[in-house]
């Protein structure tokens, strides 16, 4: 049993079988669970954006690791050298 | 090349966009093996599923704080992750996504590592680039296909041809460098872009909003809109802009030709 919505989803997502079982009925499987009603409700939305808010993660939270890249452009009086490839800092960029 | 002769390894992986499913089996091997596990992922979820795999995970997350340049943290992320590679053991540094793909540290960490003698290396993982071409149905090889940074794209004017597609990312935080307390999309820089876009493309040219399905159960999020629509629409930091290309111009007849050659 999925004691929090973390362990609940690492469950499903790790185990075809029980994702399946999910899919094909997902109220029995959050009946069994130990869930919130928050929690469940947020589950039955199947809504990326609703489950994120059950986590607790922010939407700035979410964009953390992959980023905020935004660099300052160079200081006035110190343009850029045309025909660079990357970026700044050398970064490449796909 | 100069062998690498210190005692210490370090492989850098990614986790991929959706929970657990989508790091390939040659990263799991790597997060499952590695004497130090550093992590940096976006939702407590995958954290989860990271301190099951391995006991001796650790978070880089605290090298993020409120008013930290965002520099910073990643120079802290870098030394964290280089201190575990100088101790001698074998080091996996995990993040979400691809772990080259808008992630400074992973490139700069496997740089230190191999300047400093160490065996180094960096595994391919899914990006949201990746999930977008399948979720979108869409090919770069059709017409070809510019990616940029959105607010490197507005800052450096990046020339692109618009009968190519185009992806703009992280443009729901035009301009924010830091780690800011607010969540911002600010209406008058999308109009910047906005403007900026608009020499190229129709008001009416489709655009897409779109955010990849970071759960099994949950979809992909595809919104379509009119470019016109853009300054108004709510847009979230993990939102990527697609701009579907233009009609083609008239292609070279003397490349063209050189199908008819024998």
């Amino acid at each position: 049993m999925s004691n929090n919505l973390s362990d609940f989803l690492v469950d499903l997502a790790s185990d075809p079988g029980r994702m399946a079982a999910f899919l094909a009925d997902p109220f029995r499987m959050l009946n069994e669970s130990s869930l919130s009603e928050d929690e469940r409700a947020a589950v039955m939305t199947r809504d990326g954006a609703e489950i994120r808010t059950a986590l607790h993660i922010t939407p700035w939270q979410a964009a953390l690791p992959e980023g905020v890249t935004a660099r300052r452009p160079p200081a006035k009086g110190k343009p850029k050298p045309k025909s660079k490839g990357g970026s700044k800092t050398g970064r490449k960029k796909k | 090349m100069i062998a690498p002769a210190r005692a210490g390894e370090l492989v850098v992986v990614g986790t991929g966009i959706t929970l657990v499913v989508q790091t390939t089996p040659e990263a799991l091997d790597c997060i499952t093996r590695a004497d130090r596990l550093l992590y940096l992922v976006t939702d407590p979820a995958t954290e989860t599923w990271l301190r099951r795999l391995n006991g001796a995970a650790e978070t880089l997350r605290d090298c993020y704080a409120v008013g930290k340049p965002r520099e910073r943290s990643y120079r802290d992320m870098v030394q964290r992750i280089l201190a575990a590679v100088r101790s001698g053991a074998y080091v996996c540094a995990a993040f979400y996504g691809h772990p080259g793909v808008f992630v400074n540290p992973g490139h700069q960490a496997i740089r230190r590592a191999r300047r400093e003698g160490f065996r180094a290396r960096m595994l391919p993982g899914i990006s949201t680039e990746d999930c977008l071409f399948a979720d979108l149905g869409v090919d770069p090889a059709d017409s070809g296909c510019q990616s940029f940074e959105a607010t490197d794209f507005l800052a450096y004017r990046r020339r692109f041809d618009p009968t190519s597609a185009l992806i703009l990312w992280q443009v729901g935080v035009l301009g924010e460098p830091g780690f800011p307390t607010a969540v911002p999309c600010r209406p008058e820089r999308l109009e910047r872009l906005t403007r900026v876009l608009r020499r190229h493309y129709d008001e009416r040219h489709p655009i897409v909003l779109y955010e990849a399905a970071q759960f099994p159960i949950s979809e992909p999020k595809i919104r379509k809109i009119p470019l016109s629509k853009l300054p108004a629409t709510r847009l979230w930091s993990i939102t990527t802009l697609y701009i579907p290309p233009k009609p083609s111009r008239a292609p070279d007849p003397a490349v063209m030709r050189w199908f008819d050659e024998k």
